[in-house]
């Protein structure tokens, strides 16, 4: 394997472990960096959030509702020039900040990175799912 | 470039014509021999074969489908591509009821065969809502 490609693949892992790291201590902050200019977050049951500003603050009032716990496990990173993805899967455990029951969830993800002008990844694309339907009443 | 990217243009829509057509052989014509396909409340499926029966068994047997399916982005990077945008899908239960109806994402990436045509290597989406 060529040099820069294994420090790619090693750098998207660190950015993974940083993300869980950041979701796991209500760091919303974090993602201001991480994310492009154009990322589009789309996540489960509510339409796709697009540019940076809107992403963050979906990952505030994310961040701001649960006390999260997640564990992010890589199947794949594959790197082509200035673009890689990161596919796995998760389990998380979101526990309402506000009291209330915690949720408990498996599934899957696709993180699409895209490089910048200074070289750095940042996640411009971002969907995952669940595993299994939602409880009723869930 | 723009080759590119009408050829993935093209693959989608073979694969929607796939789907509202039942033909689930032209459907798995779409799709690497290694495709991911990873649906929403239900585990990932690896391989061809085992998607396509998965498909079968989850959509193509039990619903008439329709489906529309468009990219907002394409990005070709070599062999590989990225796209993603949003859907919308009807199905019908070729048993008689309701249309189950339901709008989302996707986001796919596709590999470049060495005819020159692209298939798809991996296939996440997810509802903008619970299906209804």
């Amino acid at each position: 394997m060529e040099p820069d490609l294994q420090r790619d693949i090693r750098e998207l892992g660190v950015i993974r472990e940083r993300i869980m790291e950041a979701e796991n201590t209500s760091d919303a902050d974090f993602f201001g960096g991480i994310l492009s200019d154009d990322a589009v977050i789309m996540a489960p049951n509510m339409p796709a959030v697009e540019g940076r500003a809107a992403c963050m603050g979906f990952m505030r009032e994310f961040l701001g509702q649960f006390d999260a716990r997640f564990a992010y496990v890589s199947a794949e990173i594959r790197v082509s020039g200035d673009f890689a993805f990161d596919r796995g899967s998760f389990s998380q455990r979101l526990a309402p900040k506000a009291g209330g029951k915690a949720v408990e969830e498996s599934g899957k993800y696709l993180w699409v990175y895209s490089r910048a002008l200074d070289g750095a990844w940042k996640a411009a694309r971002v969907i995952w799912n669940s595993n299994r339907p939602p409880e009723p009443n869930g | 470039m723009p080759k590119d990217v009408a050829g993935i243009n093209r693959v989608r829509g073979k694969y929607v014509a796939a789907c509202n057509a039942g033909d689930i052989a032209a459907w798995q014509n779409t799709l690497t021999n290694k495709v991911v396909w990873m649906p929403p409340d239900a585990p990932k499926v690896v391989g061809k074969k085992a998607v396509a029966a998965s498909v079968k068994a989850s959509f193509f047997d039990p619903f008439k489908i329709k489906l529309m399916a468009k990219f907002d982005r394409v990005q070709v990077f070599g062999s590989q591509a990225v796209a993603s945008g949003p859907f919308s899908l009807e199905l019908t239960p070729k048993t008689g009821g309701n249309t189950i109806k339901g709008k989302g994402k996707h986001m796919d990436l596709f590999r470049k065969q060495k005819d020159g045509s692209w298939k798809y290597a991996q296939a996440i989406f997810n509802y903008d809502k619970l299906l209804a």
